[in-house]
């Protein structure tokens, strides 16, 4: 099966690619921003049946806006958890290279170079670029939720704690916060629901889905095939053997497979829902 | 009605007349009553007469004389016996009832209307005046204290009568609404385009208008005028107000308030609340609490802190265009491009990916 030799390959050496704290909080984020889709796309397109069927099955709209309250706290404590971890990595264990550098999540000069080299690729006019610990996409991927969280986020509690607002900030810019929330969020759930998801389940080294983020572990071939820049790296620098890891457990994958399937099919459902609202709107 | 034998004074030369000369005089003698049927005739040989009376046991007089000619001027002149509706007094002398106040004598006959109009004794069962009643309150209206009992005409001739007609028990409401933009137009200068009181409360079925429902019906109820291309037109009105409020934090609210099969809540504000229930003005009107200058009075109704910037959150029903909120419009428009713009280019990124490891293989 292609993807059993895509996500467990027993002859291969397993390397580590996402730690454990890493793997945790894309699950916190994971659902939280399901959640908060979930509930907040029933309020936005609050006159169509299905939202009033979902909002009614939970309860009633004055209980999803208190379920999304609830997610919405959950994704705060998500997002700075994950600043916290980065501050602690730079300042505390003085690891710079979150910032700058191969293994850092800032677009590099190298990524603008690799996107136009990957665009000839697409064309046949050129070889394919060789690609490092995170590609342009992905780096887009997460600077677009990085983005998402903090505008969705801040208008959400403008919207949240509005006659605390509203005591200094004048009123027009009510009007412009649900505006930029609902449209905003709107945006983010197409482009986690579509490109991300593309991302990690239709790229065709990742069909039908690319476990890493369950299990962490990424084989030897994959990582000297899809990141060949990186594995260039680790073995020059010797440091290939500390991260070297045990093959993920059938118990992993199928846990990765049972969530990441679930999700999807969400996912695509609220999409689907969401872009026939839209377009009638 | 023996006792009221006794009562029964003779007047003029009809006094002494044997009841069935009557019978073939009356129809000549009150050319009025041509219309009545001879029945009601017969009946009008004794309640023709204005002194006609009945003590009851609280001392209150009812008055048992039955004008002719406004009875065949009602609508049921040409259509009704006295025993259609006074089905329990059909022989002479009248069989001995007794009632201990006028309220009582009333309600006797409460239920003589349901034999016609059924659909609208069923619809009152409804109503807030009748569930008063069945509380044991008998000041609640019954069919004759509206519409009247031998003088029943159609209520709604001409259209202020209706007003008029709540306004016996409702003064103040009345007095509200006399001065208000609806009031002004149909009292005074007879546009019957104007709602009276039943057009926004019903008339059988009148629902108590402090519950949490009908507050939230109140935006339908105004929009069933206010959204009429036709109507709104002659009077320079936007026809997008309620469109615009569903759209607005308090419209969205009310939506969802009224999804709920039971509404918990209704703390929202529907139209009523900006621009004022019975006394509602004119929005060009200087003393119009949703004026400019009142407006943030109108806010802090609910918003107590709310600054002097505060209404501008509202956007007026206006619809955001590039002169009125053109913030607004702009970041809508914004989001109108960018958000397919990134979805698909990103998209195709995708698509160009997999076509190339297609075109590989």
């Amino acid at each position: 099966m292609e993807s059993e030799r895509q996500n467990f390959e027993p002859a291969q050496r397993y390397y580590l690619r996402i730690h454990l704290y890493h793997r945790l909080l894309h699950g916190l984020l994971m659902a939280s921003f399901l959640g908060l889709a979930a509930t907040g796309m029933p309020l936005r397109f609050s006159d169509l049946a299905w939202a009033v069927g979902v909002a009614h099955a939970m309860g009633g709209f004055g209980a999803i806006l208190f379920f999304h309250k609830s997610f919405a706290f959950l994704l705060t404590l998500c997002f700075f958890l994950h600043i916290a971890s980065v501050f602690y990595l730079a300042f505390i264990r003085g690891e710079v290279g979150v910032f700058w550098g191969s293994a850092s999540m800032v677009p590099q000069p190298r990524d603008f170079v690799e996107m136009l080299r990957h665009f000839r690729w697409f064309f046949g006019m050129g070889p394919k670029p060789q690609f490092g610990r995170f590609t342009y996409w992905e780096k887009f991927d997460y600077w677009a939720v990085f983005w998402g969280m903090a505008i969705i986020g801040i208008t959400g509690y403008v919207m949240w704690f509005s006659s605390f607002f509203g005591s200094f900030l004048p009123g027009w810019l009510f009007n412009i916060t649900l505006l930029i929330h609902a449209d905003e969020a709107l945006l983010a759930v197409w482009f986690i629901f579509t490109i991300h998801f593309f991302n990690s389940h239709f790229r065709p080294e990742k069909f039908p889905m690319d476990l890493v983020i369950f299990t962490g572990r990424l084989s030897e071939r994959q990582l000297r095939e899809e990141r060949p820049a990186e594995y260039q790296e680790l073995l020059e620098e010797g440091s290939l053997e500390s991260i070297r890891t045990d093959s993920p457990p059938l118990w992993l994958r199928n846990f990765g497979r049972i969530i990441g399937f679930s999700v999807v099919v969400t996912g695509f459902l609220l999409f689907g829902l969401t872009l026939l609202a839209f377009l009638r709107e | 009605m023996t006792m009221d034998a006794e009562k029964h004074r003779p007047v003029g030369w009809l006094a002494g007349a044997l009841v069935g000369a009557l019978f073939l005089l009356l129809p000549a003698i009150l050319p009025a009553a041509e219309s009545v049927s001879p029945e009601v005739q017969f009946c009008l040989s004794c309640h023709s007469n204005k002194t006609l009376e009945l003590v009851l046991k609280s001392g209150e007089k009812r008055s048992l004389y039955v004008d002719v000619d406004s009875f065949a001027r009602s609508v049921h002149g040409d259509k009704l016996r006295c025993t259609d509706c006074h089905g329990d007094i059909s022989t002479f002398p009248h069989p001995t009832r007794s009632f201990k106040n006028l309220r009582e004598f009333t309600l006797a006959y409460y239920e003589s209307c349901k034999g016609c109009h059924f659909d609208n004794y069923t619809k009152s069962l409804d109503g807030v005046h009748y569930s008063i009643l069945s509380k044991g309150d008998l000041r609640a209206p019954l069919c004759v204290d509206c519409h009247g009992a031998h003088d029943v005409a159609r209520p709604g001739v001409p259209k202020s009568r209706i007003s008029r007609t709540c306004s016996r028990c409702h003064q103040e409401v009345y007095r509200q609404y006399a001065g208000s933009v609806h009031g002004k137009v149909l009292l005074q200068d007879g546009n019957v385009d104007a709602p009276v009181c039943a057009d926004c409360h019903r008339s059988h079925d009148i629902v108590d208008p402090r519950t949490a429902s009908f507050r939230l019906r109140t935006p339908e109820l105004c929009a069933r005028c206010h959204t009429d291309e036709k109507l709104m037109k002659k009077y320079g009105l936007s026809t997008k107000v309620l469109q615009t409020y569903l759209r607005d934090f308090h419209g969205m609210t009310s939506s969802f308030h009224k999804s709920e099969q039971i509404p918990r809540s209704a703390v929202t504000a529907v139209c009523t609340d900006c621009h004022g229930v019975h006394d509602i003005l004119a929005v060009k009107d200087p003393r119009s609490a949703v004026m400019k200058v009142n407006l943030v009075k109108v806010c802090r109704k609910c918003h107590p802190n709310a600054t002097e910037n505060f209404p501008a959150a509202w956007l007026s029903h206006y619809e955001p265009s590039p002169d009125k909120a053109p913030l607004v419009y702009y970041v809508k428009l914004f989001y109108q491009i960018f958000i397919p713009f990134v979805i698909l280019g990103l998209l195709l990124q995708i698509l160009l990916h997999v076509w190339r490891v297609v075109v590989n293989r």
